[in-house]
């Protein structure tokens, strides 16, 4: 083939790139399998060779186990470059033959209107009699402008190759880098490590190396958080050991164990990273950092008592029934956590509850956690769904605005920088059920200013189901349901007509109502009704989101026995179509104007 | 002193595993880039699949290194096993033939 030029930036076929990236996803393939092949022999053995003899083949079995490590990331990698280029190079394609059309559609009409005086070259000027009509040189303007459009996708287009260029480089370096056959990396290689080199580099030290290797170089946690959440998840399933028997619990390979041991930090808020190791490494830091807090009395008090909440709300953890995660924990600053009841390895319905203002981990972690349980076990009954098919998160993992700032309730920056990790930990719950090929049908359920951080979130990543309970506003930014990446239909608001918090919210923001029609939201109830057995539910008389267990007995949006918690839990289910539209401002009105009607005549009526 | 033990027939069947294993990998070598890229790029790529091609034979090399290793361990048990047999029998005999 003539190489592309800059006149025609499109020139060259797309399918040589995606032949490659079918071989290279083979081959990914077959490096995973042959790891996993090799650590069942290394472990099978051991029950039955043993010797000095057996002691030389294991290590060389732990070679060759490196070196098919190695592949899998050279391929992952080359093949992200593959198909990083191929997107852009159909992308530039498209562009160049609809430009191509355009320069050819304006010669034509160029032609039809000159007369056929003079030539159409760019530079080249016209010779005809009285020169051009204005219509001929309008068509040359449109043509010149084509042709510098085709002259900037020629810049995009080299642009893009040499970024291909970068890419491989890397896919090659990561081997020479990341490879088992070439000994440790100096420190020098580790802090130009990035990507699949760095995830296959690491996954071949040793716990205490990987400590030290943290404790040298701090950016490397930062360089793994960087990453795609999906290439983090097929790099860690790709460590896995043999699948655990059935009913078993997953046990971590002899990696994994050094990852989780030499950098729980690290591990325990990777998204990507598979929720059982998770979990396990966000374990080792809790202990960890409550046992250095415990040994300096009164140095920081307010964390220690948020670390002491987050074990509190754990109970037994995996023992427990339901078992229960700690599926992110940052320690750093004010701490931030998530546990979720369910085990989200394995469950078919993922629920997010992203709380509003006020909210902290020492203060709250164990009333949501007690909210995701009932919210459990509310999906359970009404969906007739075996309980390890659920699991619901309490998403205490974003900095909420204090309980009085209301200068930031009214901003949306810290909304923005929710919605930016909640979208992540989406990415990574994403990626991991993709690694694991069950993906999960997840839902979002934000309240008060938590809906504000979950339509940020929501704009890029995707869900299934987004529900916005007492909203304090939705951002500008998000004009419509539509905007959201949710399929149509299924973003749902709710506010009930005593929610004196939500208005406040809304209007001293200026932000949306997402009950309001233009919003294009589906709108439901949470005032009193009855479930589809007829029995009463409880309508909301508290912002919340949690109020029946407080002294004065209210309900809010998220207690058992309401309407709003059980249309919520329909939702979560796939079964909110079925909801009755209601609870718009329109009918919140008119609920506040009977009520208002009630209190004048109660005094006369008695 | 170390403990040996060798458990043979288990020992051929994980190496029976490796082998098939081995053996079923899809073909080492990438499509060339040619029609689709600048020859710089062409270039690049049938640089480093043939670095990956080098890597990938290599470690096929080496799990089949493995296999051959795990065979001989068998292979080297079963005859000392037999040897030691054939010599017990012998010494069996010795003992019988000193008996009066």
């Amino acid at each position: 083939m003539r190489s592309w030029t800059d006149d025609e930036p499109g020139r060259g076929d797309v399918w040589p790139l995606h032949d490659s990236a079918a071989v290279l996803a083979r081959q990914i393939e077959h490096a995973a399998d042959m790891t996993v092949l090799l650590r069942s022999a290394a472990t099978g053995a051991e029950s039955f060779w043993s010797g000095d003899g057996h002691d030389a083949w294991a290590a060389s079995l732990q070679r060759s186990s490196g070196a098919w490590r190695g592949l899998h990331g050279f391929a992952q990698a080359t093949r992200d470059a593959v198909t990083r280029y191929a997107e852009s190079l159909e992308s530039i394609k498209e562009r160049a033959a609809r430009i191509e059309g355009r320069i050819e559609k304006a010669e034509e009409g160029f032609a039809l209107t000159s007369g056929g005086a003079g030539s159409f070259g760019p530079g080249i000027p016209l010779l005809g009699l009285g020169g051009p009509s204005p219509q001929a040189l309008e068509h040359r303007a449109a043509a010149d402008q084509a042709r510098r459009e085709l002259q900037r996708l020629a810049e995009e287009r080299r642009g893009v190759e040499a970024r291909f260029l970068a890419d491989l480089r890397e896919a090659h370096d990561f081997r020479v880098s990341g490879g088992s056959t070439t000994g440790t990396p100096s420190a020098e290689q580790w802090a130009g490590m990035h990507g699949a080199g760095l995830l296959n580099g690491l996954s071949a030290l040793t716990a205490s190396q990987l400590a030290d290797l943290l404790a040298s170089d701090p950016t490397v946690g930062q360089r793994l958080h960087d990453l795609d959440p999906a290439v983090v998840a097929a790099w860690w399933a790709a460590l896995d050991g043999p699948a655990p028997a059935a009913g078993g619990r997953r046990q971590p390979s002899p990696e994994q164990q050094a990852l989780i041991d030499g950098m729980p930090e690290v591990i325990g808020t990777l998204d990507g990273v598979a929720f059982w190791a998770r979990d396990r490494a966000n374990h080792v830091t809790l202990a960890r950092e409550i046992t250095r807090l415990e040994a300096t009395p009164g140095v920081d008090a307010e964390k220690l008592a948020a670390l002491r909440a987050v074990r509190k709300a754990l109970g037994a953890g995996m023992d427990g029934t339901p078992p229960q995660e700690l599926v992110t924990l940052s320690i750093e600053g004010k701490p931030m956590a998530a546990i979720s009841v369910g085990d989200l390895d394995v469950a078919t319905h993922v629920s997010y509850i992203v709380p509003g203002m006020g909210t902290t981990v020492a203060g709250n972690m164990s009333a949501y956690s007690r909210a995701s349980k009932d919210f459990f076990d509310l999906e359970a009954q009404v969906g007739h769904v075996p309980r390890s098919e659920l699991a619901v998160i309490a998403w205490l993992d974003y900095n909420a605005p204090g309980a009085t700032e209301v200068g930031a309730v009214k901003e949306d920056f810290k909304a923005a920088a929710g919605g930016a990790r909640l979208g992540r930990s989406l990415e990574g719950l994403r990626s991991v059920r993709s690694a694991s090929g069950r993906p999960a049908d997840v839902t979002v359920i934000g309240h008060s200013y938590g809906s504000n951080v979950a339509a940020f979130a929501l704009r890029e990543s995707s869900v299934d189901h987004a529900v916005f309970l007492g909203s304090a506003g939705i951002t500008d930014t998000v004009p419509t349901a539509m905007d959201l990446a949710v399929p149509r239909g299924e973003v749902f608001a709710s506010q009930g007509h005593h929610d004196g918090w939500a208005p406040i919210g809304q209007g001293t923001s200026g932000r949306q109502d997402p009950t309001a029609g233009s919003f294009r939201a589906h709108a439901f109830s949470s005032e009193e009704g009855v479930d589809d057995d007829g029995k009463p539910l409880a309508g909301i008389d508290a912002h919340g989101p949690l109020g029946s267990r407080s002294a004065e007995g209210r309900h809010s949006y998220l207690d058992p026995g309401t309407t709003a918690q059980y249309n919520t839990a329909k939702i979560a289910l796939g079964q909110g179509a079925s909801i009755e539209v209601d609870g718009t401002p329109v009918d919140r009105l008119l609920l506040q104007s009977q009520d208002r009607l009630r209190d004048v005549a109660d005094p006369w009526l008695r | 002193m170390a403990e040996y033990r060798v458990e043979p027939d288990c020992l051929l069947e994980m190496a029976t595993r490796l082998s098939a294993g081995a053996d079923s990998g899809p073909p080492v070598s990438w499509p060339s880039l040619h029609a689709c890229c600048s020859p710089t790029c062409d270039a690049a790529f049938d640089e480093v699949s043939d670095a990956f091609g080098v890597a990938w034979q290599s470690a096929e090399t080496a799990v089949m290194d493995l296999v051959v290793g795990a065979v001989r361990a068998a292979d080297a048990y079963r005859e000392v096993e037999a040897r030691t047999a054939v010599e017990a029998r012998r010494a069996g005999e010795v003992a019988e033939g000193a008996a009066p």
